[in-house]
């Protein structure tokens, strides 16, 4: 895991992180919306059988999602914030890997849980004020949210 | 004779509220105060609640800042004006999944969830959408789903498939496919007990937020009243108003007997008290033999 320190400098007046984090907005959206998707799949998975057109949603996103979080232009000082997204990442595809393979029983879909209930622990980490980057997107809210 | 006391718990409110957000095409009217509630049901041996609020932390959080909503308080400060703890509620029907119906989940360690299927269904298909249709989740919390799969995983979320006939005695569950959101439901209660009540009350969630979405003035088309239904879905104004039409016929078309949650004027109609807490608690009915919660 990267140095802590990293985090702890003044990202904002940086123009290097300032471009990293404009970059990594729209991934940290996608992976706040794949914990979203990913967890009403495993409470749908309680009940019934997935079909594949269930979870094919789901992996089209989380395939994006890895794509362009691979894609993101790293500098030394954003590593931290950019493994904890990577470790994100990585719990959720694996959760949905495991979905894919069928019906879950309950101690199993219990460890499923914990690792989305992980995932969304790290993006909360990832979203500190130090990071320039909120849990939840909101450019794109509207009147709606109180609804 | 009366089953249940049914309370209306004012939690948080918003001021300065576009009124045409919560009644469609009301673009001219004045802004408005709007409160944040959720219903509390008590009798026949069950404790249940009608939604659960926001969670006042992460999402919630930065969505009461955005929107300016104030005075938030937990389950527990709230509840406790009724002699109710959080630990006491059985049951809680979640009428949709957006953030301040569906929110502090966590908070209730001994209660069993209902939700309609399809909400859950088609929120996941939402939530795969492109961003430029993220409107549409705008109003989820990723925590609360989170929360949720949590509960099912514990044998504590029950999917529920349209229609359901007491789910706890004298309260029933209706499906409103495709209105205010996928799959709102919406909650009666049949307070004498009877299969044909003569005495029903109606929970509408948000498929009805306000009086003025029942009782608007008609003018615009000749009649005295209209259904109108707020400016804030994702679904069809036309199954929000059939909705409306089931629920005006199960309680004999008296309008007062369906009760919004982010109604301001509730202390017009109904008993109530503003809390310690600045908070409004409406009284809508009282069960036989309860001890009023407004009214010293």
């Amino acid at each position: 895991m990267p140095d802590a320190s990293a985090a702890r400098l003044d990202l904002h007046r940086d123009d290097v992180i300032a471009r990293y984090l404009a970059a990594a907005g729209p991934v940290y959206g996608a992976l706040t919306r794949l914990v979203g998707q990913v967890s009403l799949l495993l409470l749908l998975s309680a009940d019934r059988r997935l079909g594949h057109a269930s979870t094919a949603a789901a992996q089209t996103l989380a395939k994006e999602t890895e794509a362009a979080l691979a894609a993101l232009p790293v500098p030394a000082v954003a590593g931290r914030h950019h493994w904890m997204l990577s470790q994100a990442m990585a719990r959720l595809s694996d959760v949905l890997k495991r979905l894919r393979r069928g019906r879950t029983d309950a101690a199993a879909s219990a460890r499923l849980i914990r690792l989305v209930r992980s995932a969304h622990e790290l993006l909360r980490l990832a979203a500190r004020a130090e990071a320039g980057l909120s849990l939840v997107d909101l450019r794109q809210a509207c009147c709606s949210c109180v609804g | 004779m009366a089953d249940y006391s049914i309370y209306v718990l004012e939690y948080a409110r918003t001021r300065n509220y576009p009124k045409a957000a919560l009644v469609y095409g009301a673009f001219e009217e004045a802004r408005v105060t709007m409160p944040y509630s959720y219903v509390l049901l008590r009798g026949r041996g069950h404790v249940a609640l009608v939604d659960v609020g926001y969670s006042d932390k992460d999402h919630g959080r930065h969505l009461a800042e955005k929107y300016g909503i104030e005075n938030w308080r937990p389950p527990r400060t709230v509840l406790s004006e009724c002699g109710v703890a959080p630990e006491d509620v059985d049951t809680v029907f979640i009428t949709h999944a957006h953030f301040d119906h569906f929110g502090n989940v966590e908070d209730f360690p001994n209660a069993t969830f209902y939700i309609q299927r399809e909400e859950i269904e088609r929120w996941s298909w939402v939530l795969s959408l492109p961003d430029r249709m993220r409107w549409m989740t705008a109003s989820l919390d990723p925590a609360s789903v989170l929360h949720a799969a949590e509960l099912s995983a514990a044998g504590r979320l029950r999917l529920v498939d349209g229609g359901w006939e007491d789910v706890i005695p004298g309260v029933d569950l209706h499906l409103a496919r495709d209105s205010h959101t996928y799959g709102s439901m919406w909650v009666s209660v049949r307070n004498d007990g009877a299969q044909v009540s003569q005495d029903v009350w109606v929970l509408a969630g948000d498929l009805v937020v306000q009086f003025d979405n029942i009782e608007r003035d008609g003018s615009l088309i000749d009649v005295e009243t209209m259904y109108n239904p707020g400016a804030q879905t994702v679904g069809s104004y036309t199954n929000i108003i059939i909705a409306m039409a089931a629920m005006m016929k199960l309680v004999g078309h008296d309008s007062r007997r369906i009760i919004p949650v982010h109604e301001a004027r509730l202390g017009e109609r109904f008993p109530s008290r503003i809390s310690r807490e600045d908070l409004r608690i409406s009284e809508i009915c009282l069960a036989d033999g309860a001890v009023s919660a407004v009214r010293s």
